[in-house]
């Protein structure tokens, strides 16, 4: 590659990419809006768009139109496709500042064993909610199993830092290794409980390991959407800190920046970004991984432009997902996890090919 | 002025610092030199709270530096580490920038400008765009030392002095840019700011340090003015060579060549 191919200069100022990302961020912001719209008309009974705006703006109770499209629109597809893309969002981000703390493109909630932290935790509620843990259950009510995916992807969360970072430094090798122990450690408990699980808990517990956004409901998106907006809505505030512990947390120090708190911080809106998508969909896996990295190709790799733009394309990705896992097998769906791990997969090794680097062991 | 006192570091059972006392004075350039191995970083570590002494005191103008807030002590001191390695493609430009996270109150034009006018003192003026991963280890150096110009500002601001810490800061640079660096640190010192420097190169040392602090497993071996402190029977109790040290006629300034053994 020459000095010529590898300036940037797209702005005013040599190497000063705000300019892009910020027009990358209203490109997103339209797409986003234009992918909800389009996926509110796909499904078993497919809808023209000029008839999904009319019912959309219409409004739930509207008594002018066909009662099954305003059923369809409102009651279905609406909480599902607002569900999918805070999902997308939540585990994009997620993605990105995990990537950020480890300071490793790598790192990805599904990939070390966060997510199956968290579907453990998810599934022993399932399992050992109507039984054992019936008083927690009664004491928590609907909110225990997003709880429970939210302790469990705490848990694996800050094993992994733990194990992977000596004195500032993260081991990537180690991060990865501890990462497939985390997960097959989690995996070994979800299969304990699917041993002991009844046929209708195995059901619901196949659809948690897959990954699924079929159980979307207005009542799932009231408990889990609250925590997921949160989330994003304060990932921002990590910018200035990620942004400088890219150079090292002793140099983030040197630049002023209260590097425990904010360590802290990070984990903690990992794990809710991820407890809670786990919670209602499932194990979904790649997004995490996929999006930061197109996204860093395209705006560079400041934090403060990153994390909303990767909450932006998250949700997109996710919705076009959705849309493939529900007319791939029409009538019948398949689990939206299987798509994302069948595109993302090979995107992940292309990425490893493209970039040996990244994983110098 | 940066205070450490009788401070120990212990790792494992070996004292890696040994009730070490040292100072880093505003308006002036003080020198670390010492063996590979002999605490040079690890003492700066100390000095700029990197590190917490195991017993001993740091001191930044009578305040215990662990009771000064990160963002607090980032405003008066920049520190150049070592080495750095970022794991993200971020441009040269975007790195220097970085030096600007603990400025918040720094008007939009000089956050403009600022990482620019630093680039071009460390003689990088056209890289901004180029992406960092992509320079030469000594571009690279130059990269954070326009970053830390960038974080610290002026030697002196509202009548306070500021100071930056650099960690080998020529060790891979050509000898003009060696100069060039050790230009800037005594413009930053002779500005009224405080510098502290660990260096390697002895001949150096003597040209620009006001103050030469010698170390040796753990200690200091020896400090005070490079005329004073660069002697025969220092280069063999600390360095192990037996070297003849020469004096400039102009200035008496100490000189080593490797030549000169014996
Ligand atoms: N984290 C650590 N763990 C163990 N030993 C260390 C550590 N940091 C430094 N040391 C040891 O302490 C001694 C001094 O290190 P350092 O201050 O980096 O030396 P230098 O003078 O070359 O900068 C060396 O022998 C080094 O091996
Ligand atoms: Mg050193």
């Amino acid at each position: 590659m020459s000095a010529a191919d590898s300036t940037v200069s797209m702005g005013a100022i040599a190497g000063d990419r705000s300019r892009t990302a910020a027009v990358m961020l209203i490109v997103l912001t339209i797409a986003l809006v234009l992918t909800a719209v389009i996926s509110l008309g796909v499904g078993p009974s497919g809808m023209p768009l000029g008839r999904v705006l009319a019912v959309l703006l219409a409004g739930p109770n509207a008594d002018h139109l066909p009662a099954a499209d305003v059923l369809i629109v409102w009651q279905i597809r609406m909480p599902r496709v607002l569900l999918g893309a805070l999902i997308g969002a939540s585990l994009a981000v997620a993605g990105a500042v995990l990537q950020g703390l480890f300071r490793n493109p790598l790192a990805d909630p599904g990939l070390v064993g966060v997510s199956s932290g968290a579907a453990l935790g998810a599934v022993t509620v399932i399992v050992l909610g109507p039984g054992v843990l019936a008083p927690v259950f009664l004491l928590v009510g609907f909110a225990a199993l997003p709880i429970a995916a939210f302790t469990g992807g705490l848990i694996a969360t800050i094993i992994l830092y733990v194990i992977a970072t000596r004195h500032g430094r993260t081991s990537v090798a180690t991060m990865l290794l501890a990462g497939i122990a985390l997960g097959a450690f989690a995996g070994a408990g979800t299969g304990l409980l699917i041993y002991v699980a009844s046929d209708q808990q195995l059901r619901e517990v196949t659809f948690w390991t897959l990954g699924a956004l079929s159980g979307a409901s207005w009542m799932k998106l009231a408990v889990c959407g609250p925590v997921m907006a949160l989330v994003l809505l304060a990932a921002p505030v990590l910018g200035r800190g990620l942004n400088a512990i890219v150079l090292g947390e002793a140099e983030a120090y040197h630049l002023g920046i209260n590097v425990q708190r904010m360590k802290k911080l990070a984990i903690f809106l990992v794990a809710a970004a991820t407890g809670a998508a786990v919670a209602v969909s499932g194990v979904i896996g790649f997004v995490g991984i996929v999006v930061p990295h197109l996204l860093r190709l395209g705006m560079g790799a400041d934090h403060r432009p990153l994390l909303p733009a990767c909450a932006l394309l998250g949700g997109i990705l996710l919705l076009v997902a959705d849309m493939l896992a529900r007319t791939i097998v029409a009538p019948a769906e398949l689990p939206i996890g299987i798509i994302t791990a069948a595109l993302g997969a090979p995107f992940f090794l292309w990425l490893l090919l493209r970039n040996r680097s990244f994983v110098d062991l | 002025m940066f205070e450490a006192e009788n401070v120990t570091i212990r790792i494992g059972s070996r004292n890696i610092l040994n009730a070490v006392s040292a100072k880093v004075e505003p308006g002036k350039l003080t020198v670390i030199a010492g063996p590979n191995g002999a605490g040079k970083s690890t003492l700066l570590k100390v000095l700029t709270g990197e590190l917490k002494p195991d017993s001993g005191s740091v001191r930044f103008d009578g305040t215990p530096l662990a009771a000064l807030a990160p963002h607090r002590l980032a405003a008066r001191r920049a520190v150049l580490p070592q080495s750095s390695r970022l794991a993200f493609p971020f441009t040269v430009l975007e790195v220097v920038r970085l030096g600007l996270e603990c400025r918040p109150g720094l008007s939009p034009a000089l956050r403009r400008t600022a990482p620019l006018a630093a680039l071009e003192k460390v003689d990088l003026g056209s890289f901004g765009g180029r992406h960092y991963q992509e320079l030469s280890g000594g571009e690279q150096q130059r990269v954070h030392l326009a970053r830390i110009l960038c974080q610290i500002g002026e030697p002196v601001v509202h009548e306070r002095p500021h100071y930056i810490f650099l960690d080998e800061p020529t060790a891979s640079l050509d000898i003009r840019h060696q100069i060039e660096t050790l230009d800037i640190a005594r413009r930053f010192a002779d500005g009224g700011g405080g510098v502290l420097a660990i260096l390697h190169d002895l001949n150096l040392s003597a040209m620009y340090a006001d103050h030469l602090i010698v170390m040796s497993q753990g200690e200091v071996a020896a400090e005070g003015t490079p005329r004073a402190v660069i002697t025969d029977e220092l280069m063999e109790s600390v360095f192990g060579v037996r070297l003849k040290v020469g004096r400039q006629p102009a200035g008496d300034l100490p000189f080593v060549l490797p030549q000169a053994i014996g």
